[in-house]
């Protein structure tokens, strides 16, 4: 006869499932495990760093900071003063990727870890998408690392990332590592929450109005511009239209560093 | 099944017999036992929900660290209780 460990679905007349979900939206702080795997430490970041001012973006080993910082500099001064720290500003892609994990967290889907290892709260993941996503705390502006050029062989834009300031003369100049774009929305318009590899929507918007969960306005690259992100009371925004010499008191960087998401845990899916 | 702790308990040896004696209890290891119940009762009323969400999630084969985590002190033993049960249902589970 074989015997099977069978779990129950509810204990103590409290069902199981349910009690996970009132768990999760009833903001007691214990949210369901990030497909990513468990609770973990962040390794191999900079020592100064407060682990708690950041969150992990496992699909790129990256952290990135909860608020912006290095407000009023240009891009130049703003690369700079990154790399003295051994910080850098994020790329496209990774912050896309990001503002997703918020959004899923603030819907209580996943669940956002910060670099030291702590679940966010639900309180918490809702704030931060509300500060990436509208006016909230005065709303959000920062300076990502891409600049984009046009091929004039093939008239299609490429773009650099991996950023650095070169002097050359009293002019600074900007290098970094050319990729080459898959298919995105060549036009100015609100666009859907799909991303290319490299970050750029893929869709338009069928909604050409913000809705803070559905889309957000985009600006398509230029020839010698810069890439930033930002979010007002009317908004959110990814321009690719952007010069690198602007700068503005709230115009900051959500500063971030690489690190080594810790290895998977046999159990973890 | 606290009513089978009840009778099997009372001379079992499990009570402190000076706590039995006292002007609580006055010898009755039975009304000794229907206060431990009780005791025990509320603390797993106070913790059912929590167990109840990490046997759903045992079931699928992952444990929470947060929710793990309410599980100090005298519920230490749940946490053992959920790693068994994840390992039992990944050892049994269809290739």
């Amino acid at each position: 006869m074989e015997n099977r460990i069978v779990i129950p679905d509810s204990f103590m007349g409290v069902n199981g499932e349910e009690a996970l979900e009132r768990i999760v939206k009833g903001r007691v702080g214990p949210q369901p495990l990030p497909e990513s795997g468990k609770k973990s430490d962040f390794l191999g970041l900079p020592v100064n760093l407060n682990r708690a001012d950041y969150i992990q973006v496992p699909q790129h080993n990256i952290i990135i900071a909860k608020a912006e910082s290095l407000n009023g500099l240009d891009f130049y001064d703003t690369l700079e003063q990154l790399k003295s720290a051994n910080l850098r500003a994020p790329k496209i892609n990774q912050f896309v990727h990001h503002y997703m994990n918020v959004k899923r967290a603030a819907e209580g889907k996943k669940a956002l870890i910060d670099a030291g290892g702590n679940v966010l709260s639900q309180e918490d993941a809702e704030d931060l998408w509300n500060y990436l996503s509208s006016g909230h705390r005065g709303g959000c502006w920062t300076w990502l690392d891409a600049l984009f050029e046009k091929n004039t062989a093939s008239g299609e834009f490429y773009m650099k990332t991996d950023l650095r300031v070169v002097t050359n003369g009293n002019n600074k100049v900007l290098q970094g590592k050319p990729e080459e774009l898959d298919n995105y929305v060549k036009e100015d318009c609100y666009v859907g929450l799909e991303f290319t590899k490299e970050g750029l929507p893929i869709n338009k918007s069928p909604i050409q109005k913000y809705e803070q969960v559905r889309n957000i306005r985009f600006y398509h690259p230029r020839e010698g511009a810069v890439a930033r992100f930002g979010a007002d009371s009317d908004r959110a925004f990814l321009v690719c239209v952007w010069d690198p010499s602007y700068r503005d008191s709230n115009l900051g960087v959500f500063a971030c560093a690489e690190g080594t998401a810790p290895k998977k845990s046999r159990g973890s899916k | 099944m606290m009513q089978a702790y009840k009778f099997v308990g009372a001379y079992s040896g499990i009570l402190n017999d000076a706590m039995v004696d006292s002007d609580l209890y006055k010898g009755d290891k039975y009304a000794a036992l229907d206060a431990v119940a009780s005791a025990t009762r509320e603390q797993f009323n106070q913790k059912r929900a929590y167990i109840a969400a990490a046997l759903a999630l045992a079931g699928k084969g992952k444990l929470d660290a947060k929710i793990a985590d309410e599980f100090n002190g005298r519920w230490e033993f749940m946490k053992d209780t959920l790693g068994g049960l994840v390992k039992y249902g990944k050892q049994n589970s269809n290739p």
